[in-house]
């Protein structure tokens, strides 16, 4: 067991767990951020995706020991403001994206590092961007026109 | 047999024997695994007062005597909170991880959350069975078919619907049936049976076309039409006009003979399961030996379609969910061992994978609602193989169909 | 192992709801280091419901909540089945609550999510049931204003007479209504009279999902909750003979390790009821990771099945399905002569 000082979505948390500990379980069973989902454990999925500092990242796949002083993101944390969603988040609902909607928050969060990256990409690169998440829904076609609406309402 | 089966059978062999063609296809697929994003889990707090569970079950009530009996709780003290899930596909109708998180609580006095991981999911799954299906035609000198044989067995379970189209098209059809058991647990995948039975017979009925030298989607119409004027047989469980309907609105809307890009090549299939009749048409394209489906088309009749949007986006996935599964989907047997484990040797079809445009179209009528969720998933398959032979001139049998054409390749 | 600033993240939580009148809002757990679902039990719903059947309830404050009875995996029956029964309540979609009912198949009629029978099961109950409803609550209008129901439409949750020019809502109406008989008889309207049906509408869960709301079972905590995993045997046609967990037991966070049989012996299996593993070896503890550990250290024997058979109930009939003992390989069943 060890302590840990996290800044997730701006704040300063702590956690005392074994360092080895997934970010991914640390988020969900210690801090009760279950937004990121667990799909594989083997950082083949997507679903567990967050952000580290800014960069999509599968939570699954890095230890709690390794995260340091860097910013984490999770889908709890991305919204404009209390009350108002982040756009790509609202594109999501304009168009109606999801199924099932256990993979979603994995497939929003790898969509805003791409924009934050690359706010205008093009088909291409957000089919390069988005494979590592499976959606076994099969709402892809759904999800590049949600990305591409969010890349439009974002640039205008 | 029955008599009226070996009778049947006599009069099939006399026209095989004396058929001037006889074209004989044998088809098969692989065990699948479900592997709903989510997977499984079951919350159970038991306590003297109440069995209180938090559960992802597609049917809770053919659970009760289940839990009520393996548990030993008396059938009052069940609640159950029926929490959305992380996708079902058949998996979480089986729902002995509900027993096994009582039993664990039982045990610990305690609120549990049983937890599988992928690895166990999908090596202690609940899979779509193997199955195997032999169809034999016989064509006359007039180019006329006159008769089918179909044969469909699997592990444990065949996957043949006996009274489903061609019957009543055909006049000498005789199905038959094997299972042989096996201690690899099956059960209900998306569409289960049809979900193979559509691709074997819509493969070969897309083969006995080119055979009789007709074009592929106007020969089934010509087959239905046969079934409508003249039926054969009874039995038959498919609504002849619902069925032509979807394919005629398909043949309008996908403006059949021209695909949508040039280097695409097209196929067509069409299905008749839970009550609803899908149709589709696949644009392929062969890029670097590796095939693409770019688009489909599809036409559906389920009846009155109650929400438009959510309706467009379930057939959506099922088209994405069938190309998927026809080209990579593959659970292997080792020894009793799965080979595949976890989500990076189990192939699941991804974002670059998936078509560039879904056309859905809907016969509009006022008959009340019927299914959605599994009927367009069937007919996908056989409409990739068809599209997959005109692009590259194989026919393929064996699913998954893209390691049956790397095989063929080498 | 504990998190911190527990009540102070709850006080937090409390703050906002109040501050967004109880309603849906985006990232709550994330003010939070508490646990979703107490969080959940904390927005505890003190509205005053009047039930008026089995899929609908109405607060006298106008807010109407429609049951959804089929347990959700994506085809968005929390959307279109609702929907059928506000077709004939005639709320306002806009504003109607949906919520997943728990299980209670005798009220819900029907509880199926499978063989694509939503639709069709729930066509005719659940439009009755908004009928009725809707009935109930122009017949408590009716009542009120000493006019004949026949003289009265609705629109959007209120109930109107033309003549007097009076109007109520649904939730000024429910009440009333609810004391009322239930209609025995109702006139369903046909596809032609549809508003409401027949055109595209978005998901009702929408928002929780893309905010990553606490909505499935893995999401599930409460206080005290262990987490448990399950191993079972290496191969199909393989059993449990023996285990030592005295490594895994001293492994941290874990709470205990034992064997359990699923099912009876001799238990008749349904149709649903499929679980070829019977004896398997559970694995307790405090968190995921540590059970995903320490499940690594339980050192267990396996044995070959022989051949069994299994009372099972299905297709009408008690029957023995048969177990091979053996290891299967793809290759010998297609190798398999029909």
């Amino acid at each position: 067991m060890a302590k840990f000082q996290l800044k997730i979505n701006g704040k300063q948390l702590s956690v005392d767990v074994d360092p080895s500990t997934p970010l991914l379980w640390v988020l969900r069973d210690h801090l009760h951020l279950v937004g990121t989902k667990y799909g594989c454990g083997a950082g083949a999925c997507g679903a567990c995706t967050v952000h580290l500092n800014g960069n999509a990242l599968r939570s699954c796949q890095l230890p709690v020991s390794a995260v340091g002083t860097q910013a984490i993101t999770t889908i709890e944390g991305i919204a404009t403001s209390e009350t108002e969603m982040h756009p790509v988040q609202k594109a999501w609902l304009e168009l109606d994206v999801a199924q099932c909607g256990y993979c979603q928050t994995g497939q929003i969060m790898s969509a805003v590092a791409l924009l934050k990256r690359n706010p205008n990409p093009t088909e291409a690169e957000i089919e390069a961007a988005m494979t590592g998440n499976i959606c076994r829904c099969g709402t892809y076609i759904r999800i590049k026109a949600a990305i591409q609406k969010a890349a439009k309402s974002t640039t205008k | 047999m029955t008599l009226l089966r070996r009778t049947k059978m006599e009069i099939l062999k006399l026209h095989l024997k004396n058929a001037k063609r006889v074209i004989e296809r044998t088809y098969t697929a692989p065990f699948l695994a479900h592997n709903p994003m989510e997977p499984i889990s079951c919350f159970a707090h038991i306590t003297d007062e109440k069995a209180f569970f938090v559960a992802p079950i597609q049917i809770p009530e053919m659970m009760k005597q289940n839990i009520v009996a393996n548990l030993d709780i008396k059938p009052e003290q069940l609640e159950m909170k029926l929490a959305r899930m992380g996708g079902g596909f058949g998996r979480r109708a089986y729902g002995h991880y509900i027993v096994e998180a009582g039993h664990i609580s039982k045990k610990m006095k305690a609120p549990v959350k049983l937890i599988y991981t992928r690895e166990d999911d999908m090596t202690n799954g609940i899979y779509r069975p193997t199955y195997i299906m032999t169809y034999k035609a016989a064509i006359d000198e007039n180019n006329n078919v006159t008769a089918l044989h179909v044969i469909g067995g699997g592990f444990p379970e065949s996957p043949l619907h006996e009274n489903r189209f061609p019957a009543g098209a055909i006049d000498n059809y005789l199905a038959e049936s094997w299972e042989l058991p096996t201690n690899i647990t099956i059960g209900a995948y998306r569409a289960p049976r049809s979900n193979f039975n559509a691709s074997a017979e819509q493969s070969f009925l897309d083969e006995l076309a080119e055979a009789v030298g007709k074009d592929p989607l106007d020969f089934r119409i010509e087959l239905l039409k046969k079934a409508k004027a003249n039926p054969v047989g009874k039995n038959n469980d498919y609504d002849v006009s619902r069925y032509m309907g979807v394919l005629q609105l398909l043949k309008e809307k996908s403006n059949w003979g021209s695909p949508a890009t040039k280097n695409a090549k097209r196929g067509v299939s069409a299905y008749f399961c839970h009550a609803s009749y899908a149709a589709h048409v696949v644009d392929v394209t062969m890029k670097n030996g590796q095939p693409y489906v770019e688009k489909v088309v599809t036409a559906m009749d389920c009846g009155f379609v109650v929400n438009p949007e959510g309706a467009k986006n379930m057939v959506e996935g099922a088209v994405i969910d069938g190309i998927g599964n026809a080209l990579y989907g593959e659970l292997l047997i080792d020894k009793g061992d799965t080979a595949q484990k976890n989500l990076n040797n189990y192939r699941i079809i991804r974002h670059r994978e998936a078509p560039k445009k879904i056309e859905v179209h809907f016969v509009q009528n006022n008959i009340d609602p019927t299914g959605l969720g599994e009927p367009p998933f069937p007919p996908v398959f056989a409409a990739v193989a068809n599209a997959l032979y005109k692009a590259t001139g194989k026919r393929l049998y064996h699913q998954p169909y893209l390691k049956e054409l790397n095989k063929q390749k080498a | 192992m504990k998190s911190e600033n527990k009540n102070q993240s709850r006080r937090s939580f409390l703050k906002v709801t109040s501050l967004t009148g109880g309603g849906m809002m985006i990232g709550i757990s994330w003010f939070a280091n508490l646990i979703p679902n107490e969080a959940m039990a904390h927005v505890a719903d003190n509205n005053n419901w009047v039930q008026l059947n089995g899929f609908i309830k109405i607060t006298p404050d106008n807010q109407v909540k429609i049951f959804n009875p089929n347990p959700e995996f994506g085809t968005n029956v929390m959307t279109s089945l609702p929907m059928m029964v506000n077709e004939e309540l005639e709320a306002d979609w806009s504003k109607v609550k949906v919520e997943m009912g728990d299980y209670d198949t005798p009220r819900f009629k029907s509880q199926f999510t499978g063989g694509s029978r939503a639709m069709a099961m729930a066509w005719m109950p659940l439009r009755t049931a908004g009928a009725t409803a809707r009935l109930m609550l122009m017949q408590a209008a009716a009542n009120e204003w000493g006019v004949p129901v026949n003289e009265l439409s609705v629109s959007k949750g209120t109930v109107m007479h033309k003549g007097s020019g009076k109007a109520a809502t649904y939730g000024e109406l429910a009440t009333a209504a609810a004391k009322l008989p239930k209609p025995e008889k109702v006139a369903l309207k046909k596809p032609g009279e549809f508003t409401l049906l027949g055109t595209p509408q978005k998901n009702k869960v929408g928002k929780e999902i893309v905010s990553g709301q606490s909505l499935f079972t893995m999401d599930y905590q409460v206080e005290g909750m262990l987490i448990a995993m399950v191993i079972h045997p290496p191969a199909f046609g393989m059993q449990l003979k023996s285990f030592d967990a005295s490594e895994a037991l001293k492994m941290p966070g874990i709470k205990d390790v034992f064997e359990f049989q699923v099912y009876k012996d001799g238990y008749v299996k349904a149709g649903f009821d499929t679980r070829t593993f019977n004896r398997l070896i559970a694995v307790v503890g405090n968190s995921t990771w540590e059970v995903i550990n320490a499940r690594k250290k339980v050192v267990a024997e396996w044995e070959p099945i022989q051949t069994t058979k299994e009372p099972v109930m299905a297709r009408g009939g008690r029957r023995d399905e048969v177990i091979p003992a053996g290891l299967e390989s793809t290759d010998e069943h297609f190798a398999a002569d029909a």
